[in-house]
């Protein structure tokens, strides 16, 4: 069921918290579901490690850019779910556009307008 | 801040967050097998496909904790446990390691404390921020206080809350049996508790009244007299005491410690009599202020030399060129000591270190060995992931376990250290002198053996660690953690650390050899024998009290004691050095006026039976104490002073009492006497700090009321009761009040001279102290040496090598680095000399006997150190060491 290593894209530094709070805009969640989230939208080409996963939001709890708290998932056992709060809904905000100027700079450099004028 | 709230939260709730993570793990766990069984995996296979993927479970949870908890928060606690099951698997090497770090931070606690208390602290139970000392100098010389002076201090100076004075009293107090002792007293201003902030807890102060002349006498108690010997009986007040022949009653106790200014039995007022109405009279011995609020000791010093200006211009005969100086009790303290002082503590600070310093070494050696044995563990958990500094910080973290429990052992030495040295200041009484200052141990104290065991942490840690970071994971493994292989580096480490060790015990056994001798020759330079025995006799009222009949029997006691075998000659006078002086005037015109003289009476042989020499003329005899005979001595100082260009003898000078009032002294006002002798200085009080008194000598007319003095040629200790028996077959109704001591105990009272003896006998201690500890590291490092070194000693063996060989070979090996050492020793010890020369009187730049002795005990010990492991060395058996490993 893995996938073939070549498919597999390394999470670029950064980025993980970015994914998790884009990932909470749809509602609480916890850590598995998260990382089952992230992995199906980006059709497993992204993988969560858990080694990165749980420090990553308990990190990002600490910013007090999400809050966890425990209640009943859906098969009824207690898991932590986290939530975004106010100012994580700014900060990814301002991490988006940032995603967004940088990945398109990098697209500028990769895929120059003046190449196809040569 | 936020961030600093949440993690002192995440400390407080450190379980519970624990649990909550573990909790969140175990479910991610549990989501992801269910999530595999729904792909038709096997529950359990499952369950392990999933704990496989998620990678490792405790990294995962310390990553996470590490948000909340810095990690080396969390590491430096495992460390510290897994440093304390090292330590305990090694219990003979922790103890080692603490015994030594105990015994150098011990003793510089115990320096520090000294300092501290006779720096820093001051007197016990007084605000000694508020308290300044106020005295007379001339040409920058303590030049004493007089009565007069104070009084105007007191009453024109702004700046103090009160002003107080002081003046010492030596008592004799008689006991109902007529026998008497010999004690400490202090006569105060009336007012001087007030000023102090200090009540009696027992009866009341002193009043105004108690010090008008004509009073009646009161006095005061100390809490230790109080307590040593009333039992402290609560109906004190009021009794008696008998002291200089008038009946004192007692009116108060003062609280316990309280000890100002030195350690008197109990307090008298400060009776402003005749004498002392003089301005020229300086003999009190301080006045004191308590600085007014807001005052600082600048305004008061300024206020102070205005006051000493107008005074000098009104009374310029007495007062030119004497301005009253103004001193904090740090300043006071050294003054009325000597000045070396501060040096001594220098010296002694520097001993310490040195002891420390040698510890440290020491505990290096030790670590060295042992990281030996260590290496394999370290090489194993550093190809676990362990990273370099993760070892570093293990093992520093174990140095600094070590040196904290040093530092405990370290502080209860240095506690005992104290009440020793407070023991050893006052040898002459036995007594406690802890009152006087307050040598306890505060928070100073506190945070510099703190301070200390850091830093010897740092300094014993520092080698092992450092070794453990460059450790080489593949040989080490392989050569099963031997690391004699790959270990010059540390060998060379270790032999430098003989060399250091030994060239240190060399300067401390050098300085204090040097110190001892300063003190023998400051005791020769005093001008008297320390062995000479003193004592004072107590006669029965009534008894021989005509001049005849004292001179009668003084003749008798001379006889009979000259008759005792080891005793040279007897006399008799005053004690060298006591403060007490009898204003007198020399006169060398007749009828003319002249300056202030110290006269002093004394018996026949008193300069032989001392030990000070008379340089022309002679000494008195017996004949000479017949009236009319009108013969004087005079020291060097007068001698030189007024005849500086001809011989004193057969010069003529007259003394007369300075206020008509002959004092019960039995010179007649205005004797005109003719010097018949000069005799050298005698420096008791001062030993070379101060300038000596004229002094003018005239022949006892009633020896039983001064010292007797006994030369003796053998050792005084069994003297003593050869002396009391013929005493009491004298006369049995004089006993000997007081003594007999020898002159050095009396000498040992004078601090200029008891503190450097306390302080070389000291300073021999922590170079002995120090010797041992070189000789230990040294035998340590032999004998490690020889346990890594046993498979080639084998060898040796085997092709050959004979036990004089070997011993040869190990001897070499372990006195190279003790003969480099005792070079490099020597030569600081010159340049040490050369320093303490600067500091010291009596210290000589080239002292052969000290610099020879020192370096021959420190070799033998050194080759006692090694023989022993040479010995071993020797029977090492080559079929056993072969197979070794």
């Amino acid at each position: 069921m893995d996938r073939d290593p070549v498919s597999r894209v390394e999470l670029l530094q950064g980025t993980l918290d970015l994914l998790i709070l884009r990932t909470l805009v749809a509602g609480p969640a916890h850590g598995h579901a998260i990382a089952q989230h992230i992995q199906r939208a980006t059709e497993d080409v992204l993988q969560v490690e858990t080694g990165s996963l749980y420090p990553a939001l308990h990190r990002l709890e600490a910013k007090g850019w999400i809050e966890a708290s425990w209640s009943l998932s859906e098969k009824g056992k207690r898991a932590r779910f986290y939530r975004l709060t106010r100012l994580g809904s700014k900060q990814l905000a301002a991490e988006r556009s940032k995603w967004e100027a940088f990945s398109c700079a990098i697209g500028l450099v990769l895929n120059p307008a003046d190449e196809e004028g040569r | 801040l936020r961030a600093l709230f949440r993690r002192l939260q995440g400390l407080l709730h450190l379980s519970d967050k624990e649990a909550e993570l573990r909790a969140e793990l175990h479910f991610h766990l549990e989501e992801e097998a269910e999530l595999r069984q729904t792909d038709g995996s096997a529950p359990k296979e499952a369950a392990v496909a999933a704990l496989r993927n998620f990678g490792n479970v405790t990294l995962i949870a310390e990553d996470a904790r590490a948000v909340w908890l810095p990690l080396w928060f969390q590491q430096i606690g495992q460390d510290a446990q897994y440093g304390a099951r090292m330590l305990l698997r090694n219990p003979g090497f922790a103890l080692a390691a603490v015994l030594m770090l105990a015994l150098g931070i011990g003793l510089n606690g115990a320096v520090g404390s000294v300092i501290n208390a006779e720096f820093f602290k001051g007197f016990r139970r007084i605000d000694n921020k508020r308290i300044v000392y106020i005295t007379s100098q001339k040409n920058g010389q303590y030049a004493g206080v007089s009565y007069p002076d104070f009084q105007d201090w007191r009453s024109q100076a702004k700046s103090f809350d009160g002003m107080g004075a002081v003046a010492d009293l030596e008592i004799t107090l008689n006991n109902t049996g007529g026998s008497g002792e010999h004690y400490i007293a202090t006569r105060v201003t009336a007012n001087a508790f007030e000023v102090l902030g200090v009540k009696p807890i027992l009866g009341r102060d002193f009043a105004s009244s108690d010090e008008v002349p004509g009073a009646a006498p009161v006095a005061i108690l100390s809490y230790k007299f109080w307590e040593s010997r009333y039992g402290k009986d609560p109906g004190i007040i009021g009794r008696r005491l008998y002291f200089e022949g008038g009946a004192t009653t007692v009116i108060g106790v003062m609280p316990e410690g309280f000890s100002f200014p030195q350690d008197q039995i109990l307090w008298a007022p400060l009776i402003p009599i005749v004498e002392l109405q003089r301005r020229d009279a300086r003999s009190l011995w301080f006045a004191f202020g308590h600085l007014a609020d807001g005052v600082t000791r600048e305004r008061a010093r300024s206020e102070l030399q205005v006051i000493g200006g107008r005074l000098a211009s009104i009374y310029p005969l007495t007062n030119q060129g004497q301005p009253p100086r103004i001193q904090d009790f740090t300043e006071w303290f050294l003054v009325s000591n000597a000045a070396h002082v501060p040096a001594m503590y220098g010296v002694l600070s520097g001993a310490a270190g040195f002891v420390l310093l040698i510890a440290c070494a020491n505990v290096i050696h030790l670590n060295l060995a042992r990281a030996t044995g260590r290496a394999r563990e370290l090489a194993i958990r550093m190809a676990l992931g362990a990273g370099r500094w993760r070892i570093v910080r293990q093992l520093s973290i174990e140095s600094l376990i070590l040196s904290t429990i040093g530092g405990v052992c370290g502080w209860a030495l240095a506690h005992s250290a104290l009440r020793v040295y407070a023991l050893a200041i006052n040898p002459l009484s036995g007594q406690f002198d802890h009152d006087l200052l307050d040598y306890t141990m505060d928070y100073r104290v506190l945070a510099y053996i703190t301070g200390i065991s850091i830093g010897t942490a740092f300094v014993f840690g520092l080698a092992p660690s450092l070794f453990a970071a460059r450790l080489d994971l593949q040989t080490t493994l392989k050569d099963g953690g031997n690391w004699a292989t790959g270990g010059t580096g540390r060998r060379r480490l270790a032999r430098l650390l003989v060399i250091g060790e030994i060239a240190m015990a060399l300067v401390l056994l050098t300085g204090a050899g040097v110190m001892i001798r300063s003190y023998r020759h400051i005791a020769a330079d005093l001008g008297v024998r320390t062995t000479t025995l003193s004592m004072r006799l107590s006669v029965p009222q009534g008894k021989y009290s005509d001049r005849e009949a004292q001179l009668s029997f003084f003749e008798q006691l001379r006889t009979h004691l000259e008759s005792i075998p080891g005793v040279e000659s007897i006399s008799s006078g005053p004690l060298p050095g006591t403060r007490y002086e009898r204003p007198y005037k020399l006169e060398l015109v007749r009828g003319g006026d002249g300056p202030a003289v110290t006269v002093m009476t004394i018996a026949p042989d008193y300069f032989r039976t001392l030990g000070a020499i008379v340089l022309s003329g002679r000494e008195f005899t017996k004949t000479d104490a017949a009236p009319g005979a009108q013969a004087a001595i005079v020291n060097e100082r007068l001698a030189r002073e007024h005849w500086p260009s001809q011989s004193a003898l057969g010069q003529r000078l007259g003394i007369h009492p300075e206020h008509g009032r002959a004092g019960g002294s039995d010179v007649e006002p205005a004797e005109w006497l003719r010097v018949i002798g000069v005799v050298s200085n005698i420096e008791m009080e001062h030993a070379g700090q101060q300038e000596v008194a004229p002094l003018v000598y005239v022949p006892e007319q009633r020896p039983l009321g001064s010292f007797i003095f006994v030369r003796t040629s053998i050792p005084s200790a069994g003297l003593v009761v050869a002396l009391r028996k013929e005493m009491g077959a004298l006369d049995p109704s004089v006993a000997i009040q007081q003594g007999p001591y020898p002159m050095a105990s009396w000498l040992a009272r004078r601090p200029s001279y008891g503190g450097i003896r306390n302080n070389s006998v000291i300073l021999v201690i922590f170079a002995l102290i120090a010797l041992l500890l070189a000789a230990i590291g040294l035998y340590a490092v032999m004998a490690h040496s020889i346990g890594q070194r046993t498979k080639e000693i084998g060898v040796r063996v085997a092709i050959g090598a004979a036990a004089g060989d070997i011993r040869r070979m190990v001897l070499h090996d372990g006195m190279l680095p003790v003969a480099i050492g005792t070079i490099i020793g020597l030569a600081a010890s010159l340049a040490l000399i050369r320093i303490l020369q600067s500091q010291f009187a009596g210290v000589s730049s080239y002292d052969p006997v000290t610099m020879t002795v020192a370096p021959v005990v420190l070799i033998v010990s050194a080759l006692l150190a090694c023989l022993i492991p040479a010995r071993r060395a020797m029977r090492v058996d080559p079929a056993g060491a072969l197979r070794h490993d």
